[in-house]
């Protein structure tokens, strides 16, 4: 079977600090798969590591079988990163931006002004395309930044926290939108806090802590194999989280 | 309220102060430097104004003006830098949220804004006025109640700078966004300081090195002086009144004024402080109130459309540029700056000789290696590269938080160098174009060697440009707010280095070829075309060598 993401040993390290440990994972057509991690845990590296940003001190990884570090445009060309924090062009209007990556992404004009208006009106962003985006709210410029990801219908989409900042009829419309994308034999690979939206969209977790990966299964497999508790306790008990019940327990006697 | 001020001020105290404890030691050398060329220059300017009260000064001006016009000056360059600095604090720093919302009387919040600059202001105030009042005081002798009135008006002075500079700040906010105004305080900066350097060489701009002319002019500066003291100004009365001080003449009109400078300063501040309520909580809330307005789309694809994305990238950075009023007036200023070292390069001077004089000295031989075309050809290339070094240089800076979208897209290092060439080098070759089509008009030098020149110009100018861009992939900096601070020291002296070995050694190619053919006229030609090769085929490889270490240093751009 041919992954769409092939993730080996993947390691960085920022002088003493390791901050991911030999992440080996794949990620499958048609899969939406949840990184779950507390803060610091290495979730963003590795996505960076995944999407070419940075470069991985060992291991590999590779995109519909393209190795990211020796044939990065092929690979490239497969994927759509949103980054937790949506850093636009503040001088561009939303609509430059677009069309910009579109044309970065090898999008045929018309297919683009096509998709464009679409998704422009599926987000209700049609009227303010025209604004620069230094004048757009955090929520709006993830937005743009989500259409941005879907404009050259890349086969991978990786999302560090993507519904971070979004009203709730956008973050449900994003859900519906990778699992739509999904379905159609792509792959969705993000990272969240909210276990919630995990728990629902997820075909499958993976979850790290301090840089290794300490669970790959799927989210009802997980669950069996834990006593059938919910997400929460199991990503709590795996990363520490006993520690943050007795600490709660503590402050409550203490009160 | 002022526990809740002093709280506010020792926390941002401490952080500006470990900021500059994290500061580079090469950045506090510069800082260092920077110091010392302040208090010199200060007090050179001090020392030169005392000289001119006595008669045998080329302008004179009246010794009870000198520090009234010192104070005003620097009265409005702190009420300019006020202005930023209340804009910044006041709408624009990160912590607003947590603090609006806190229990935390407004008042305090303004205050401790406002205030937590006020240590850098009045030291830079000191370094830049003091040495020029004491120098001023020496030179004319001033007695001791002259410098200690005046360190107490300049200590005051910040005040009334950072009041009225926040008062405008909040009257302003509510009719433009807080960010667009801070732009504008930005390029009116650029502007300014450009337009005061050009200041020191006015009398000779007007004079042209002719007596007669330099006299009008400097008659002039001496009327345009009278002016300004006679200006009802509170500095330029407690100037007045610091002259009398320093003769000993402790007048009642004298202590009035200083007087009335304190109680203006310190009075301005307490009028701010009581509308802070009224004025910046409801601007501050405005603001956040405040939405886009419905811009739909309303043009064509355009460039963005088409399909050269070498175009596109070349178009989105033009757009960061002319759009951004800060980097408009960097642009702005680089190109009033470039016409006036040309104008002063290329001017006659007041023996009549000129740079192109130079041609004279080998006009006796068969071919005239400084012919004025080759002279022309040179001084176009100089200007191209002064006018368009910094912006090739921080053509990949310029992406900054946003340059993951490059990184992460399917375009190789040595395609966004070429775009990024192509962005700067467009504009370069029309000016050249240009500049040469004029200059064979003005400087009348021979219409057949006119498309070799330029080709020289345009070939070189791509190698050169290309070079400078891949030094922006060597050393970029993305983490910069203000455009001014966007270019990494690091390229300075590889950009110099660089610059003359491949200039020197794509000069020697085009003059050897220029002699060659024009020595031997029934072969210039094929010597035109085979040097031309030779000068296009050694920038491509350089171009190529740029190319590979833009694609080595890829990888490790934006990883930290």
């Amino acid at each position: 079977m041919s992954f769409l993401i092939e993730a080996r040993g993947l390691t960085k390290r920022y002088g003493d600090v390791v901050a991911v440990q030999d992440a080996t994972f794949n990620i499958n057509p048609g899969e939406v798969v949840g990184f779950l991690g507390p803060n610091g845990a290495g979730k963003t590296t590795t996505i960076k590591m995944l999407t070419g940003l940075l470069e991985p001190d060992d291991g590999h990884a590779s995109i519909v079988g393209f190795d990211i570090q020796r044939e990065p445009l092929k690979a490239k060309a497969q994927l759509a990163y949103v980054p937790d924090t949506p850093s636009l062009y503040g001088k561009l209007k939303a609509i430059e931006y677009l069309r910009f990556m579109a044309q970065l992404y090898h999008v045929p004009s018309d297919e683009a002004e096509e998709r464009i208006q679409r998704l422009l009106d599926l987000f209700e962003l049609t009227d303010k395309a025209g604004g620069y985006l230094d004048g757009f709210s955090h929520g709006m410029q993830q937005k743009v930044s989500i259409i941005g990801a879907f404009l050259h219908d890349p086969k991978i989409i990786l999302l560090d926290e993507p519904t971070v900042g979004l009203d709730p009829r956008s973050a449900r419309l994003v859900k519906d939108l990778l699992s739509q994308h999904s379905d159609s034999g792509n792959a969705v690979f993000f990272s969240s806090h909210i276990l919630e939206i995990v728990e629902h969209m997820c075909d499958r977790v993976i979850i790290i802590d301090k840089g290794a990966i300490l669970a790959d299964a799927a989210v009802e497999e997980l669950r069996q194999m834990r006593g059938d508790r919910s997400l929460e306790d199991i990503f709590l008990e795996l990363t520490g989280g006993k520690d943050v019940d007795d600490m709660v327990r503590e402050l409550g006697n203490a009160g | 309220m002022l526990a809740d001020t002093w709280l506010l001020l020792r926390l941002y105290w401490t952080i500006d102060r470990r900021a500059d404890a994290g500061a580079r030691r090469a950045a506090r050398f510069i800082k260092i430097v920077g110091v010392i060329g302040i208090i010199a220059m200060s007090a050179i300017i001090g020392g030169f104004a005392a000289s001119l009260t006595g008669g045998s000064a080329i302008i004179h001006v009246d010794a009870e003006l000198i520090p009234g016009l010192l104070l005003t000056v620097v009265l409005f360059g702190v009420v300019f830098v006020g202005f930023g600095q209340a804009l910044q604090a006041l709408y624009l720093s990160d912590d607003l949220d947590r603090l609006i919302v806190a229990p935390v009387r407004i008042q305090a919040v303004m205050t401790a804004k406002l205030l937590s600059r006020m240590p850098t202001t009045v030291t830079v105030l000191l370094l830049a006025t003091l040495p020029a009042l004491i120098t001023f005081g020496v030179g004319v002798g001033m007695g001791s109640l002259y410098y200690v009135a005046g360190l107490v008006l300049v200590l005051v002075t910040p005040l009334f700078g950072i009041a009225l500079g926040a008062l405008v700040a909040m009257f302003l906010v509510r009719l433009l966004p807080a960010r667009r105004l801070n732009e504008w305080v930005g390029a009116a900066s650029i502007v300014i300081g450009v337009l005061l350097s050009l200041l020191f060489y006015l009398p000779t701009l007007m004079g042209g090195g002719r007596p007669a002319a330099s006299a009008a002019s400097l008659s002039a500066v001496e009327d345009l002086g009278r002016q300004m003291g006679s200006l009802p100004l509170p500095s330029i009365w407690a100037g007045g009144a610091l002259v009398a001080f320093g003769r000993g003449q402790l007048a009642a009109s004298a202590l009035g004024a200083i007087a009335a400078y304190f109680a203006i300063t310190v009075g301005m501040f307490a009028v701010v402080t009581l509308l802070a309520s009224r004025l910046y909580l409801s601007g501050w809330l405005r603001m956040q109130g405040s939405s886009a307005v419905a811009q739909g789309i309303s043009e064509g694809p355009g460039v963005f459309g088409g399909r050269s994305l070498d175009l596109a990238l070349g178009y989105k950075d033009w757009l960061l540029r002319v759009r951004d009023a800060r980097m408009l007036a960097t642009l702005f200023t680089a190109l009033v700056m470039v016409g006036f070292v040309l104008f002063m390069m290329l001017r006659p001077q007041s023996d009549g000789s000129s740079l192109f004089g130079l041609s004279e000295a080998f006009r006796g031989g068969t071919v005239n290696p400084l012919s004025t075309g080759v002279i022309v050809s040179g001084v176009i290339y100089f200007a191209g590269y002064m006018a368009f070094m910094r912006l090739a240089v921080t053509s990949l800076s310029i992406e900054r938080k946003a340059f993951y979208i490059l990184k992460a897209a399917p375009i190789s290092a040595s395609q966004v160098l070429r775009a990024k060439t192509i962005g700067v080098y467009v504009p370069y070759a029309l000016m050249a174009t240009v500049a040469m089509v004029v200059a064979l008009v003005i400087a009348r030098f021979s219409v057949v060697w006119l498309p070799y020149g330029l080709l020289v110009l345009l070939i070189m100018g791509y190698g050169l440009l290309s070079f400078l861009v891949m030094l922006g992939f060597l050393y970029p900096n993305f983490d910069w707010e203000d455009p001014r601070r966007m270019s990494n020291r690091k390229t300075s002296i590889p950009s110099l280095v660089g610059t003359i070995i491949y200039s020197g050694a794509a000069f020697a190619v085009a003059e050897t070829t220029y002699i060659l053919a024009a020595s031997m006229p029934l072969l210039a030609i094929p010597i035109v075309i085979m040097g031309l090769a030779l000068l296009a085929g050694g920038t491509w490889f350089f171009v190529q060598w740029c190319a590979n270490r833009a694609e080595r240093a890829w990888p490790r751009i934006g990883a930290a």
